[in-house]
């Protein structure tokens, strides 16, 4: 921890040694300086792939939670096939029976680098396991991040403020908490393009270069091909040239970039197969368009200002102006009406119509990742520097160069999109981390510099010069405390918050010793070693890619929710009486269900408190069938004990969730751990459709096999009567008494 | 003659007798065009009439409490709602009855615990204790027959128009639309604003382009804009989230402990205003402190000055930062650090 603390206080000695290698001129000088900087770098990437580890280190090396499931088992496949077998990839494990057109709808990018980094490693003689570059991929990206935010800060201010930045984002936990080792998830790579992309972008505005801006081009490309987030580079860079032109600032070098970067941004863009021809038919990407017609419009008319008087200028300029706006709009509108360039997508909505998903698309809004966000995460987030932040900001608009304008917009315009989606906390955390940067860094220039106890021509007396210096390292002192705060805070946040795999879960033993929770592996493993290899799961979509990843078994619904009909026939099943989803399931193939029930843990991430939303997504397809109003009581509340409504209890997933619960306990009052309610036997009425044949140790996965069709062709509930009546008393429960954990 | 009269008599005492017993469509159409929004006024007098069965015409009696003293919150909320319900379906079908199907007719009828001291007889029958309660009297029943409807979980139009999908399928008529009243305020604001802009516009063009090309001014607004942004508010407004809680002895509660995923709208205003404050103070140490130190070069006294009033912007901005981090204490009761230990101050 101490070394991370020195490293955030170093930089500001350079600064001293920097002013004076200007006099001294000294060799030496410059040689300290650049040794320090290296070890500086060297420092900060150490601190920043390190503190990314605590999750390997507590748990192991484990691919975290659920997208990155997928995205390793892709990387398998890519491994063990060739490219092209790749990009064509037809997955029948998924989406059963429809099947998923998996290597057209992926980002490429994220396997294709590690693929390329096994293929490099076994060249060199190092065989490495593709599940450990997996795992530690997003740890070794944050350090080339840390790298581009400081050439992209030095840009904005020097280098200085470049190395604060690197250090800023290389430790911070709204970064963090997308890279952990094992998070192996298509963020991992994108933040670090993000920056790429904008630093190169800046370096070609200011210069006109055409090689810095092909450059942008290409990492956009990179960028496009690893996250569907490119859209927020391919809009945030027109705005910054159109806000540029706006305050009357259209340079030559403006025109050369942007043009430069469009260009060929977006016909590298189209050569991946799940972007294909959207950057010229999608309205995501029309600012980006448009801006490259109206640069072009600005060029001409830059052209003619120069050559007529400004008289006939402004008569030109009206009529144009009105002219292309009026064949601008009608044009967009008649190509929308005929369907040839498609609306904007219902993500995008929501982020600007705050209701629109909420009433429209309740499968957008179930995502939590999806959710505003409130104030104390943007604290944990970012600590200090978020109130550091707006007086950043303000310094931008003291100097106000076009490369500030570029930080103003990105600040303002995400700072918007993170309160309203919880995950675009990732992209304001980088700008976060250089403004706060370049503020910091501005008052360390001014306060750090003890300069005027040496200087015996200082124009004030002994005394006076004495107070000046206390006053700077009053200042100084207590920013650098802050900074060795923000250290602690985020290796706090780090390894309490986003350090977990949330595979397995972290708990505490009676004794405070700690324990680990690893009931989903245990359940996946049991599906892996006990049923056949073309088993049909049924689950709620959120576990589909762990069941893919880890029970290599065929799923109906999965993470990558791009079919919702068939959401919500999952969501039907679980929401409607026995006897139909016994039906509809059986239509499916369906061999095994799998809940998660937190019941008996205090779970509270757990398939009951996700049935609201899988009743919503029902019953948007199946409004008469399935109905929310019914699952509460009178109250408007949503109960699960004896209170509950009749349509909940017999529920499915009701009923699976608490069979044999009650029984659990030795006074036969079941209490659920999450809601805070008892269950007795009354309210749990038998499964006669469906046989238990798995809990896990905590009951956290539950796994039933559907029931065989009845050889005397009786629907299953009679055959379960016509049983209960035969050996009236009932079979007690033979389940071994468990230890329940705290 | 005798006799005609007799008879003349006896049908209007028996007429009279009918409408004694049961309301009809006639009778509620006419009342509810009275009112100016279709609402049938139940007052002491009418009630039992109007409730009274057998109906052949469904009936809504929502009951409700406007007495600002007892402060019904929810009474307040759908009192507009349910204008809007009623006014909608009176605007099209004058008189009640459903136009598609003759055979259904709807009216809409309130009763208001306006005044605390006069308690509406409607209230005492029913034994009414919980306000607002929305009865839906169906066609066929008497006076005791209804049930209770809930509230709209969505507010104003939103609202209005869940109830009557809602309604629809619990009545069984499809013609009923969703009138939204125009609100004149906002278009006389609207306009009234947009004359003085444009008034402004050209009167003082040059003010006006001086303060909108200014970078102070476009600064501030930034700033102030990203300091709305990360105290949360998008958050309470997409959630309508009370302004402040409860506790358990009724005290109110301005931080919702231990609660990362929740807050109260006072939350974010306390935390944009020590956002806010806690900038301007950072600010001030860099942009203003320098200008002061150069105003005053040379001269002591300056010297002292610069030093005293620094020496003050680092304590302010250490104890602002100190009570932000106290604040997040609240919300995330493991976070393991504090800048002032306030139990240390007390002793």
């Amino acid at each position: 921890m101490s070394e991370v603390v020195e490293k955030v206080v170093v930089p500001d000695n350079a600064v001293t040694a920097n002013e004076e290698s200007k006099t001294e001129a000294g060799k030496c000088v410059s040689w300290v300086q650049s040794s320090l900087k290296t070890l500086i770098f060297i420092a900060i990437i150490v601190a920043s792939i390190s503190s990314r580890l605590f999750a390997v280190i507590r748990f192991e090396s484990i691919i975290h939670e659920f997208d990155p499931w997928f995205n390793y088992r892709a990387t398998q496949y890519l491994v063990n096939n060739s490219f092209k077998d790749f990009l064509n990839w037809f997955d029948e494990r998924t989406w059963y029976p429809l099947g998923r057109v998996t290597g057209g709808t992926l980002y490429p990018g994220l396997m294709t680098t590690s693929a390329f980094i096994w293929h490099a490693l076994r060249k060199i003689g190092l065989p490495v396991d593709i599940r450990n570059i997996c795992v530690l991929f997003a740890p070794a990206f944050s350090a080339v991040t840390a790298y581009a935010t400081y050439k992209l800060t030095c840009e904005l201010k020097d280098q200085k403020a470049g190395l604060l930045a690197a250090a800023f984002i290389g430790i911070v936990p709204g970064y963090i908490s997308r890279s952990v080792a094992g998070s192996y998830d298509n963020e991992a790579i994108a933040i670090t393009l993000l920056m790429a992309t904008f630093m190169f972008w800046i370096k070609g505005l200011k210069q006109g270069s055409i090689l810095n801006s092909s450059f942008a081009a290409l990492c956009y490309f990179y960028m496009v091909s690893a996250w569907g987030g490119y859209v927020f580079i391919t809009n945030l860079i027109p705005f910054h040239v159109f806000c540029l032109i706006l305050m009357g600032r259209y340079t030559a070098k403006i025109y050369v970039a942007y043009n430069t970067w469009f260009v060929i941004g977006t016909i590298a863009s189209m050569q991946i197969p799940f972007v294909g021809f959207l950057p010229i038919k999608s309205n995501d990407h029309m600012a980006a368009l448009g801006v490259f017609g109206l640069l072009q419009i600005v060029a001409l008319g830059d052209f003619i200002k120069a050559k007529i008087s400004e008289k006939k200028f402004k008569v030109i300029m009206w009529v144009s102006v009105i002219l292309i706006m009026a064949i601008g709009v009608a044009g967009l509108f008649a190509l929308t009406y005929l369907g040839l360039i498609a609306p904007w997508t219902g993500r995008f909505y929501s982020l600007w119509d705050t209701n629109y998903a909420r009433i429209h698309i309740p499968i957008i809004a179930s995502v939590s990742e999806h959710q505003p966000i409130t104030w104390p995460a943007f604290f944990l987030d970012t600590h200090f520097l978020i109130w550091l932040f707006p007086a950043a900001v303000f310094l931008m608009f003291m100097d106000l160069k076009d490369e500030h304008v570029f930080i103003i917009v990105y600040s303002v315009l995400c700072s918007y999109f993170a309160g309203v989606m919880v995950r675009l906390m990732l992209t304001l955390t980088p700008v976060i981390c250089i403004s706060g940067a370049v503020a910091l860094s501005k008052l360390f220039d001014i306060y750090l510099d003890f300069s005027p106890i040496f200087s015996t021509k200082s124009t004030g007396t002994k005394k006076s010069s004495f107070m000046t210096v206390l006053t700077r390292g009053l200042v100084s002192a207590s920013f650098v405390y802050y900074l060795y705060l923000f250290v602690h805070h985020c290796t706090w946040v780090t390894q309490s918050a986003y350090s977990s795999p949330s595979v397995v879960l972290p708990s505490q033993n009676r004794d405070g010793s700690m324990a680990i929770i690893d009931d989903y592996r245990e359940a996946y493993y049991w599906l892996r070693m006990n049923t056949d290899y073309d088993a049909k799961i049924a689950s709620w979509w959120d576990y589909g890619y762990q069941i893919g990843g880890m029970a290599d078994r065929t799923t109906l619904v999965d993470n990558n929710t791009w079919n919702n009909t068939h959401i919500a026939i999952v969501g039907k099943a679980m929401a409607s009486p026995e006897d139909v989803s016994y039906e509809l399931l059986k239509e499916h193939d369906v061999d095994y269900v799998l809940i998660i029930f937190g019941g008996v843990l205090g779970f509270g991430g757990d398939d009951i408190n996700k049935f609201l939303w899988m009743i919503r997504i029902a019953e948007g397809i199946w409004p008469e069938e399935v109905k929310e109003r019914d699952f509460f009581v009178n109250q408007g509340e949503f109960r699960v004990d004896s209170q509950a409504s009749e349509t909940m209890k017999k529920s499915l997933m009701y009923k699976m969730s608490y069979n044999g619960f009650p029984e659990l306990f030795p006074d036969g009052q079941g209490q659920d751990r999450v809601r805070q309610q008892t269950i007795t036997a009354d309210d749990v009425e038998n499964l006669d459709y469906f046989d238990e044949v798995f809990s896990s140790e905590n009951w956290l996965v539950r796994i039933y096999k559907l029931k065989d069709v009845d050889v005397e062709g009786r629907d299953l509930s009679d055959v379960a009567e016509f049983e209960a009546a035969k050996n009236s008393k009932r079979s007690s429960n033979k389940r071994p008494q468990i230890e329940l954990r705290v | 003659m005798l006799l005609d009269r007799f008879v003349s008599v006896c049908i209007s005492a028996l007429l009279l007798a009918t409408t004694a017993l049961a309301a009809t469509r006639e009778e509620l159409a006419i009342k509810a065009q009275k009112s100016s929004n279709g609402i049938i006024e139940l007052d002491d007098y009418s009630f039992k009439d109007t409730l009274e069965g057998p109906r052949d015409f469904y009936l809504i009696a929502l009951l409700t409490c406007t007495e600002p003293g007892v402060g019904c919150t929810a009474c307040f909320e759908f009192n507009p709602v349910f204008e809007t319900i009623a006014s909608s379906w009176i605007h099209d079908h004058p008189e009640g009855i459903s136009l598609e199907d003759p055979s259904k007719a709807l009216y809409f009828a309130k009763a208001d615990l306006s005044d605390a001291s006069a308690v509406p007889e409607i209230f005492k029958f029913y034994n009414i204790e919980r306000v607002p309660r929305l009865m839906f009297f169906t066609p066929g029943g008497d006076i005791n027959d209804y049930h209770l409807l809930n509230l709209p979980q969505q507010k104003a139009n939103a609202g209005a128009s869940e109830f009557i999908a809602n309604l629809k399928i619990a009545v069984g008529i499809n013609d009923y639309q969703v009138y939204e009243p125009r609100d004149w305020s906002t278009v006389i604001i609207t306009a009234f604003s947009t004359f003085v802009i444009i008034y402004l516009l050209r009167k003082h063009s040059k003010i006006v382009t001086a303060v909108i090309s200014s970078k102070y001014v476009w600064g501030v607004l930034c700033c102030a804009f990203i300091t709305l942004m990360s105290g949360g508010y998008m958050y309470n407004k997409m959630r309508g989230t009370p302004l402040a809680g409860t506790d358990n002895n009724g005290g109110v509660v301005y931080f919702w402990p231990n609660e990362f995923q929740n807050q109260y709208g006072i939350e974010s205003q306390i935390v944009s205003v020590l956002y806010g404050a806690l900038s301007i103070l950072f600010l001030a140490l860099v942009l203003g402190i320098p200008n002061l130190s150069s105003f005053y070069k040379g001269s002591a006294s300056g010297t002292m000055i610069v030093t005293v009033i620094c020496a003050v912007l680092v304590v302010v901005i250490y104890v602002l930062f100190a009570g932000l981090t106290s604040l997040f204490g609240i919300k995330s009761a493991r976070y393991p650090f504090e800048l002032i230990k306030l139990s240390s101050l007390m002793s």
